[in-house]
């Protein structure tokens, strides 16, 4: 069963890490993401570039409209993600417990809704 | 008549044989809906024929078939195809438990996997108490509301999310690895003192569930100790059962009033309870790594070796209420730490601790009936009175406000 792991964080601490603490956090992300491989459960996983990249498209009044944003209004930011492959919720978990980005910021573990031909 | 018996089994049954179905078929509400037709049978053919041998094995065989013929159906379905339910094991293929010790020792039972799933930290702590006493205990969506005093629709809805959670989320249906033993029976200990405590005190409830629901707490109490050896709060947790249901004869009076502890007839407490109860209770301190079960275990134990109120060992007790409040640090246990210390060094000492929880337990109708308690023992009769009359505005239990009553008469 697939679960789509979300990984929350502060992205204004994140770009005021310095250059020493960036390397660090981003050996760790390097190391988990081989054990995900390694462990044969990942099937796709990036970092996003932050909020202020992001553009958002709805349908406003019968007309599809394209804006700027949405900026970081709260606490966490979605600032990346992976897709397993594991047998259940509690493998899923484990590996959103060793997630690096558990240290000062969420994960959110949802299951993926599967639907042939989609 | 038939109706009764299947009733009985029913609450006798259910966990054993709903656990059981839920394995085979992955699901619920379904293992639920076929159990429920499979008694709709039995209320038919049981009286024409007579009762089984094996009523249980009887339902469940029923139930698993009927159960399987749905699933087809529903896996039939274009529209449900994509959320087809977990890969079926063959019904009579026993799954891989998620726990060495659990093969070993061949505890494998189905309840207790059911335990773990209830009571997984994915679902909303409210959910796994109620989906632990619907599921294991057999109680109806109606009792369970009024035992926690919701409308009945708001528990539904409870138990409908918790259900879809698990079957959705996929929450397997197994005890969890060692390692990720500790956090999760933590939650397991404190539901399964919840069902305990709901048949303990459940005056609302007729006598035969009240005894039926501590049962249920204690065997599964048993398999617990069973199947984790090494846990000493697990033992701590049983052997508090077993010390307070020992006391179960002794207290309540004829008319299902509340008998106080120091009034309570103790040549009707369970010798062979309290025995076994204080075994499991050394066996724990053995392992050296106390908690709060096994505290309150010990200050149930030295309750229960006093042969008559005046030899209870108050300084002991007193002092590990000391103990409690570490890792339970709560006005409520605090209120009983009062109450100890007052017994060990006089009423006035507790009466001086509990008015610095007046704030916090206003409205907690035994702050004051402990307070009118001590002010009797101190000849205050005056303030005893009022705080008599304070924790009778507060009361609910019918048991509860007729003891209350009779204390404030005798004054």
């Amino acid at each position: 069963m697939q679960y789509m792991v979300l990984i929350y964080g502060d992205e204004q601490a994140w770009a005021k890490m310095s250059q020493a603490e960036g390397k660090k956090s981003m050996a760790a992300w390097m190391q988990y993401t081989q054990e995900m491989e390694a462990a044969g459960v990942r099937r796709a996983g990036a970092p996003l570039k932050p909020t202020g990249t992001a553009t958002t498209v709805r349908e406003k009044a019968g007309k599809i409209v394209t804006t700027d944003g949405p900026f970081a209004e709260t606490k966490e930011q979605l600032g990346g993600y992976y897709l397993l492959e594991v047998p259940n919720l509690d493998s899923a978990l484990e590996w959103a417990r060793k997630c690096p980005g558990v240290h000062g910021g969420s994960i959110e573990v949802r299951p993926v809704q599967e639907i042939p031909g989609m | 008549m038939i109706g009764v018996v299947l009733d009985q089994l029913f609450r006798r049954e259910s966990g054993k044989v709903l656990a059981g179905l839920i394995r085979a078929l992955g699901d619920f509400e379904l293992a639920e809906e076929a159990l429920q037709e499979a008694l709709t049978r039995a209320a038919e053919i049981w009286p024409r024929e007579g009762l089984p041998d094996n009523p249980a094995g009887w339902l469940t065989t029923v139930a698993r078939r009927r159960g399987l013929d749905l699933l087809r159906k529903q896996r039939g379905s274009p529209l449900l195809q994509g959320v087809a339910p977990p890969d079926l094991p063959a019904p009579e293929e026993e799954p891989e438990p998620g726990l060495d010790a659990a093969a070993r020792s061949g505890v494998t039972d189905d309840r207790l996997r059911l335990l773990f799933v209830c009571c997984h930290p994915a679902l909303a702590p409210a959910a796994q108490t109620a989906l632990a006493l619907r599921t294991l205990g057999g109680l109806s969506t109606r009792e369970i509301a009024r035992a926690f005093v919701e409308p009945e629709a708001t528990c539904a809805q409870r138990l409908v999310r918790a259900k879809r959670k698990i079957l959705e989320a996929r929450i397997p249906f197994e005890v969890p690895a060692r390692a990720a033993l500790p956090e999760r029976l933590e939650v397991v200990l404190g539901v399964v003192y919840l069902i305990f405590n709901e048949g303990y005190s459940a005056t609302e409830h007729e006598s035969l569930l009240r005894t039926d629901l501590c049962a249920e707490a204690i065997r599964i109490g048993r398999l617990l100790i069973e199947l984790l050896p090494e846990e000493p709060e697990g033992h701590g947790l049983l052997a508090l059962m077993l010390l307070h249901h020992a006391r179960r004869e002794g207290r309540l009076g004829p008319a299902g009033e509340l008998i106080p502890l120091e009034e309570q007839n103790r040549a009707r407490w369970d010798r062979a309870l309290i025995d076994e109860g204080t075994a499991l209770l050394d066996v724990a301190l053995c392992l050296h790594q106390p908690g709060p079960y096994q505290i309150q275990a010990a200050i149930a134990a030295l309750h229960d070796a006093a042969t008559e109120p005046a030899l209870t060992d108050w300084q002991q007790i007193s002092a590990l209420y000391g103990s409690l409040l570490r890792f339970v640090p709560t006005p409520v246990v605090e209120l009983n730490a009062a109450v100890a210390l007052a017994m060990a060094r006089g009423p006035e000492s507790g009466l001086l601790w509990m008015d610095t929880l007046a704030e916090a337990l206003a409205e907690y109708h035994l702050l004051h009936a402990a307070r009118a308690d001590l002010l009797r023992r101190a000849g205050r009769t005056g303030e005893a009175r009022e705080a008599y009359a304070r924790a009778l505005e507060l009361v609910r239990a019918p048991a509860e406000r007729a003891f209350l009553e009779r204390r404030l008469r005798e004054l």
